[in-house]
């Protein structure tokens, strides 16, 4: 990957880091996300 | 009152991001707290929770009786949460052979009661989390336990490298976003303690261990913060090193970040001592680490929309940075749909190619 690209990545992963917050929100009111089997569920990030 | 939202919006978003990492600079420099880290060898519990993990468990195990640390004093417990895709299977042939004590529900309980069941046939002094997927170096099990000759440390958090496909440490903006974390990291556990450790590499002593709720998403984070509120530290321990590879596109880790997310909301619900001065340690880090990334989201939107009603001055350059920001974002989009759609392709020749053979 290009400089370029990864520079260009970088405001969109920003964003949707920041748009998973209120998807977090969402999927904790509901209470119905099945976590064990979600994408990446061994987390590595706090 | 416009001014009054749009400046404590962006004062919100520049301490979370700018002045917390500056404040831990200055705070580190007066107030470091040094661990008195001794090589000792005490008996081990590495407990390893499982579900459908098929493709990484023989290689998880086989990491586990790599290390460099005395077979004897290391127990290897596999904790299985009602495995469907023949990990069950895989785990017993393996722990015959090698030694792996296993643990089944044949009922789905979850990741939290899967490790309080691994738990209770620990006899270690030691109880150590891993992931099915990451690699510990050799030497991780060693530094982690070394930080324990320190009594006031409770908790270790060893260091989780992200590495590209070049097996080189990850620089696309997930990556360079881990490493800021890591550097937060750093400057907390120097001054007190990490609100929160790695789920892939962590350990802590057996006796302040308490059982987790069922319904537990973060047990890297409950756990650790459990001992902080005991009055012991959780640090974060660089040379104890386990290995992943990095998610290759944005939406991979925004799966991830939403799970972990939604586990800090319940972090706040299950825990609201964490949000006592008082009775956490660290709280101020709490606040300013956990807390704040939760309101940033809604500060970025109530920034913007002040913004809209501020077209002068010094408020028109920022609108005009965050429309770029914005419009770059949906360029890295399409960016990142299009390398979506070219790696799905380039599976698809490969998948094709292997049949043909």
């Amino acid at each position: 990957m290009t400089t370029f690209r990864k520079v260009l990545l970088v405001p969109y992963t920003f964003t949707l880091m920041n748009w998973a917050v209120i998807a977090g929100f969402y999927y904790f009111t509901r209470g119905h996300r099945d976590f064990w089997n979600a994408p990446g569920a061994e987390a590595h990030v706090r | 009152m416009v001014e009054a939202i749009f400046w404590t919006s962006f004062l919100c978003i520049t301490y979370v991001y700018a002045g917390y990492p500056l404040l831990l600079m200055v705070w580190r420099r007066f107030c470091r707290r040094p661990v008195h880290k001794r090589y000792q060898e005490p008996s081990v519990s590495l407990i390893v929770a499982m579900h459908n993990e098929r493709k990484n468990a023989r290689a998880k195990m086989e990491n586990c009786f790599e290390l460099d640390y005395p077979a004897n004093k290391l127990q290897v417990i596999v904790s299985l949460d009602a495995p469907t895709d023949g990990t069950e299977a895989l785990v017993r042939d393996y722990a015959a052979i090698r030694g792996v004590d296993v643990v089944y529900s044949s009922v789905r309980t979850g990741k939290a009661a899967a490790l309080n069941s691994g738990v209770a046939v620990a006899t270690g002094e030691v109880l150590l989390f891993a992931d099915a997927r990451q690699q510990f170096d050799k030497s991780a099990v060693r530094e982690l336990v070394a930080n324990f000759a320190d009594e006031s440390v409770g908790c270790v958090s060893g260091e989780l490298f992200l590495l590209d496909e070049q097996t080189k440490e990850a620089s696309d903006a997930v990556g360079a976003y881990w490493r800021y974390e890591k550097g937060l990291r750093a400057m907390e556990s120097d001054i007190h303690s990490v609100p929160g450790a790695s789920g892939a590499i962590y350990a802590i002593r057996r006796e302040l261990f308490v059982p987790l709720r069922p319904e537990t998403i973060l047990d890297d984070v409950v756990i650790p913060m459990k001992i902080v509120l005991r009055g012991k530290r959780a640090i974060f321990d660089p040379a104890a090193r386990a290995y992943d590879v990095a998610s290759q596109n944005p939406e991979l880790e925004y799966e991830r970040k939403t799970r972990t997310l939604a586990g800090n909301y319940q972090l706040f619900a299950q825990m609201p001592a964490l949000l006592v001065p008082w009775c956490n340690p660290i709280f101020v880090q709490m606040v300013s680490h956990k807390l704040g990334r939760l309101l940033v989201p809604h500060c970025l939107v109530t920034l913007f929309i002040a913004n809209l009603f501020l077209l002068r001055g010094f408020y028109l350059v920022v609108l005009i940075c965050q429309v770029l920001w914005y419009g770059l974002a949906v360029a890295g989009r399409l960016l990142s749909a299009r390398r979506g759609e070219s790696s799905v392709r380039q599976f698809q020749r490969f998948d094709q190619g292997e049949k043909e053979i």
